[in-house]
């Protein structure tokens, strides 16, 4: 009996410790969290530290455009990954087979449309580069920050509205591809078998040989159906890689030229100040 | 175990094209009637009908429209407006909402990546009524006159089926999503008035 309350008295021991440890802890990311980085501006600044910072900014718009072009260049891909990756498989295929059975031609544009729209838009292309803009704005503002108070550091070109063409994707040729889906569930297992028997005949009449046990027709016949759907489904991405049309331009040249404008009449006024 | 899920699949979808393939009719009349009622609509009215159909599930809805609970909340309240491209892409959703019985778990299959195969096998019964319903009375009959005892499996699995889905939908319901902008507008897709 004294065991127990002894073994009992070391749990609740070693309870309370662990949640002490996880209350310091607790305190302690809160302390780091509450931390608040406070630059000490140097009151004379020499023409080669401003000129250090300016080309660190230079740098920085730089590094900014290279961002919006890497987010408008890959979208596309990532775009058809994500359509890859919730539109086309396993389940998902099952789904669209019964979809272009159960309903009309016009239900199923009304539906492809639909997810055309949701992972074709511009939107995420213009989210991305809001959010890269709202980055670069932040980088800048911290690096002016280190050298200045004034209320200057925040004169920052505004964000550049980049007009995005919209791309014509349709995806009317999923239809077909559910079609061929289901000629590729139920036809695989016809034709393997047929092929088995075609074999077995042609070998049956120079050996004596009754054919492969079951299991084993069963085997090659998902490892066929699942390489046919997998060809299936790259033949569709193809085919929306292909309505692709790499068009979007974007004059980075002339922003890159305001940004560093603004770069250089902040520094020039600090430099003057 | 594939071949038999095979040719019952290959049952069902037989009778589904054999029920459903006459049900489009005065359909293109129905859509162009609809989206000129919904583009008629204001941009909160429009959004207020989505944030209604869903029913709470509101980051179901922002999960749809690819934006975020407060964004959502913002626009419906008239706090902010809905840029041009972004009333367009809801206003779709609505017209489509619409046509499809005004069934918000219609709208999660075609628009949700969080709706999976248990929320497709627990919905089956109401997406699809006539088939699920005429599969069971023509089962359930040819198990009381030919008493084909096979067939009581069958129902044994559909149970087994929906109890694995219903157990899965418990488990794996999608976790709480990330809103960025509750202290700021997203621009990309809203503006002040």
């Amino acid at each position: 009996m004294q065991k127990i309350w002894i073994v009992l008295l070391c749990l609740f021991y070693g309870l309370t410790q662990i949640s002490c440890q996880s209350n310091e802890e607790k305190a302690l990311r809160d302390r780091l969290s509450r931390t608040e980085i406070t630059n000490k501006v140097p009151k004379y600044l020499s023409s080669a530290v401003i000129n250090e910072y300016q080309q660190a900014e230079l740098a920085i718009n730089r590094k900014y455009i290279k961002e919006v072009n890497s987010i408008v260049s890959e979208n596309f891909e990532e775009k058809l990954e994500e359509f890859e990756e919730n539109e086309l498989g396993f389940f998902v295929g099952y789904k669209h087979m019964f979809k272009v059975l159960a309903n009309s031609d016009e239900e199923l544009a009304d539906y492809w449309n639909l997810k055309t729209s949701k992972y074709f838009s511009n939107q995420s292309t213009q989210e991305k580069l809001h959010e890269a803009y709202a980055n670069y704005n932040s980088d800048v503002q911290q690096l002016r920050n280190q050298i200045s108070k004034s209320p200057k550091c925040k004169s920052i070109p505004k964000e550049v509205k980049f007009n995005l063409p919209s791309q014509e994707i349709s995806l009317g040729k999923m239809n077909q591809h559910s079609y061929l889906n289901i000629a590729i569930e139920f036809g695989t297992d016809l034709a393997v078998w047929l092929l088995i028997m075609l074999i077995v005949a042609i070998i049956s009449m120079f050996f004596v040989w009754s054919g492969p046990p079951a299991w084993v027709v069963t085997v090659i016949t998902i490892i066929a159906s699942i390489g046919l759907s997998m060809y299936n489904d790259n033949r569709m991405i193809d085919s929306i890689r292909e309505q692709y049309q790499e068009n979007i331009e974007i004059d980075n040249n002339n922003i890159l030229e305001e940004l560093d404008k603004s770069t250089n009449i902040f520094y020039d006024y600090i430099a003057k100040h | 175990m594939k071949k038999t899920v095979n040719y019952f699949t290959l049952i069902v979808m037989v009778f589904i094209s054999m029920t459903m393939q006459s049900c489009s009719k005065g359909e293109a009349e129905r859509r162009a009637e609809y989206s000129q009622i919904v583009e008629r609509k204001s941009a909160s009215d429009a959004m207020n009908e989505l944030y209604i159909a869903a029913d709470g599930e509101i980051e179901s809805l922002a999960r749809m429209l690819q934006a975020t609970p407060s964004v959502i909340n913002r626009i419906r309240t008239g706090e902010t407006s809905p840029t041009e491209d972004f009333e367009e892409k809801y206003k779709e959703v609505l017209v489509y909402y619409n046509l499809n019985d005004r069934s918000f778990s219609k709208l999660q299959s075609a628009l949700d990546v969080e709706y999976d195969w248990y929320d497709s096998v627990l919905n089956f019964p109401s997406h699809h009524p006539v088939l699920f319903w005429g599969i069971n009375i023509i089962l359930f009959l040819l198990l009381c006159w030919y008493l084909i005892i096979i067939l009581g499996y069958i129902y044994l699995a559909e149970i087994i089926l929906f109890a694995v889905a219903w157990v899965a939908m418990l488990i794996c319901s999608p976790g709480q999503m990330e809103d960025k902008y509750t202290d700021s507008i997203n621009p990309v897709i809203e503006q002040k008035l």
